[in-house]
């Protein structure tokens, strides 16, 4: 029993706080929880079925769809056309019958630039006529800067932060959109079309298969930490765990493209890189590609009407 | 870090692509020259492990946590230029598969986290580790700097990107088209976050995996010995010369639209006449310093014609390269030499 440490002798209480309440414990089950939703997407990828419609369109129609959906989505001005844009995929969506938890990333997206802009709306930042009058601070100096007469709300920056979240949102429910109908696979075949180098597009490939292997190694390492766990240690402990997990993932990495380069040369890899070729293009691509662009038209006619 | 789309307009997004183009393509070229070797799923695993390590989150006294980047790690181990493509192809990933940063703003986010962090702080590194041991307390300090300092400059360069778009792009009304906040918001708030929470969590992670994986894996790759591939210093040698050469076009152009002195950049006299006085500690320090050639010039070089000028600055431009390009050279001798006496000691 010497060599024991005093926790793991029979009837030994953990010592410090109990591990529910400590800061790494929660930590750790949100980088699970992380782990867990990047692997169940990448998991979900590979469903046939999802994307209803759309599923059958050639990648290249899709990628040059959202694409220049969201390039059109940078270029408009107008709150009521960005709302117009935004409309547009999430309409799509629900006529392709997409998933409703596909569409979180974009919630989330809209929830986080809401928050992000609010400061946008107040007259410290945008200015504008004032609409609703938050705050009268007693005249002085914040440090170098000199408070306001009025912290407010104004017209100006409603417009302003408002602009702003619709174009992230709608930019983000296109990507999503995007995603969503086209295995990674197909979407990264469908990048040489346009120009990237197929050494970059078999290199993202791979990358994206790997990937899961590398999250579930993660995943590992955080549950053994869980389960190993009896009371909270120190931050500097919790640092140093982090270091150590990050340095057995990147042995795991030298490991694994060791086996996988090994597995490549004995199957006659000599350097060529040969890619899934993209089917052909088929009159419903083209109609994709058609509406998608006559949407981008109308849109930007709207903005301009607008302005 | 990440900017999603729509933040950026596209008078920055735009030529945040120009920008990364080359680079892609000059990454693309050294990856393809390693096909034969091991290269191919070393960078595609580097990519995968770049996207884990932002799993990793690290609690932070204050019962906050935050989590690392990664690409000053990868720099460190496998090279900048690996970095480039890990980083880039994990960022790509992101944006097409967890729809986690923007599109449009994909080469914005690369030129930040996939070039500026990691050069910076392979740079750091370098300098700060000379020619110490692979295990030594001093290379784990100089990874610990190199990843504070990276993720700095690239959130620095990120505050500047989001900052100047109420600059350059306004509605009818004034208001600003993208992002909102200024430069007198977007760097003190990003710098805050970054150089008291995010720089420390870099650099515990960098510092710690390093010592970790020193004292673990015996067979670490040195990204010093690495074929450097063709000849670098020529290349940059002629490019230097030849934007040294066509430097007089600045000038040129802005004689012939009118534009006067860049803003903030005015002589004692000039600020005198803009402002109808001089202050007395720029009067001051105005005169501490002689430079031996003033507006880039001999001092009857602004008597000259358009044409001598021309030639004065292309002459200047020549020897400032040359003066910055000698003091690297000898800086790198220096280092060298020091590293092959470290070795052989």
């Amino acid at each position: 029993m010497a060599g024991l440490p005093e926790w793991l002798r029979p009837g030994a209480r953990p010592t410090g706080r109990p591990l529910g309440a400590a800061v790494g414990d929660r930590v750790v089950r949100r980088a699970l929880g992380a782990i867990g939703r990047a692997l169940a997407l990448l998991v979900v990828e590979t469903e046939p079925s999802r994307g209803g419609p759309l599923r059958d369109a050639d990648p290249r129609a899709k990628m040059l769809a959202a694409v220049g959906l969201i390039v059109v989505a940078t270029l408009l001005r107008e709150p009521a056309s960005l709302a117009a844009c935004l409309a547009l995929p999430l309409a799509t969506a629900v006529a392709a019958h997409v998933p409703a938890r596909r569409l979180v990333p974009v919630a989330i997206v809209a929830i986080a630039s809401a928050a992000f802009m609010l400061p946008a709306t107040l007259n410290v930042v945008s200015g504008g006529h004032p609409v609703l009058t938050l705050w009268r601070p007693a005249p002085g100096n914040l440090g170098p800067w000199r408070l306001p007469a009025a912290v407010a709300v104004t017209g100006s920056g409603i417009v302003v932060a408002g602009r702003m979240v619709l174009r992230a949102t709608a930019c983000a429910a296109l990507a999503v959109l995007l995603t969503t109908a086209t295995p990674p696979q197909e979407l990264f075949a469908g990048l040489r079309s346009f120009g990237v180098p197929q050494a970059f597009v078999m290199v993202l490939s791979m990358t994206e298969r790997y990937l899961a292997v590398l999250l579930q190694s993660a995943r590992e390492l955080h549950l053994a930490r869980l389960a190993r766990s009896v009371a909270a240690i120190g931050v500097r402990r919790e640092e140093a765990w982090a270091a150590a997990g990050v340095g057995a993932v990147f042995r795991r990495t030298r490991v694994l493209a060791d086996d996988v380069a090994l597995a490549m040369a004995s199957r006659g890899f000599c350097g060529e890189v040969r890619l899934l070729r993209p089917a052909r293009w088929r009159v419903g691509d083209w109609i994709v590609v058609a509406a998608s662009a006559a949407a981008g038209a109308a849109l930007l006619a709207l903005d301009r009407g607008l302005a | 870090m990440h900017i999603p789309d729509g933040y950026l307009g596209p008078q920055t997004y735009l030529p945040a692509w120009g920008v990364m183009a080359p680079v892609w393509s000059w990454a693309s070229a050294r990856l393809k020259r390693t096909l034969r070797a091991r290269h191919l799923p070393m960078t595609a695993l580097a990519a995968a492990f770049t996207f884990v390590v932002m799993m990793f989150n690290v609690p932070l006294p204050g019962g906050t946590s935050g989590h690392a980047v990664g690409s000053v790690l990868v720099a460190v181990l496998l090279g900048p230029w690996a970095a480039v493509v890990a980083v880039s192809l994990a960022l790509a990933v992101q944006a097409l598969v967890f729809g986690d940063g923007g599109v449009t703003a994909l080469a914005a986010n690369c030129l930040t986290m996939a070039v500026l962090m990691p050069f910076s702080g392979w740079w750091t590194y370098r300098l700060l580790a000379g020619a110490s041991a692979a295990a030594s307390r001093r290379r784990r300090a100089a990874a610990a700097v190199g990843g504070y300092v990276g993720v700095n400059v690239a959130a620095l360069a990120a505050a500047v990107l989001l900052g100047i778009q109420p600059l350059i792009a306004r509605d009818a009304y004034g208001r600003p088209l993208y992002c909102p906040f200024g430069l007198s918001v977007a760097v003190p708030a990003m710098a805050a976050a970054h150089l008291l929470v995010v720089g420390f969590v870099e650099a515990a992670v960098t510092a710690l995996a390093l010592a970790w994986l020193t004292r673990t894996e015996t067979a670490l790759p040195d990204v010093r010995q690495q074929p450097s591939g063709g000849r670098p210093l020529r290349r940059l040698g002629i490019a230097v010369t030849v934007l040294a050469l066509a430097s007089p076009l600045g000038m040129v152009l802005a004689a012939r639209f009118g534009g006067g002195t860049a803003w903030g950049e005015w002589s004692a006299a000039e600020l005198s006449r803009l402002a109808g006085y001089l202050p007395a500690g720029f009067q001051r320090l105005a005169s501490i310093w002689r430079a031996p050639l003033p507006g880039y010039g001999p001092g009857s070089a602004e008597a000259a014609s358009s044409a001598g000028r021309a030639v004065w600055y292309a002459v200047s431009a020549v020897a400032g390269a040359t003066l910055v390009g000698g003091t690297v050279l000898a800086l790198r001798r220096i280092v060298t030499r020091r590293e092959r006496r470290g070795r052989s000691a």
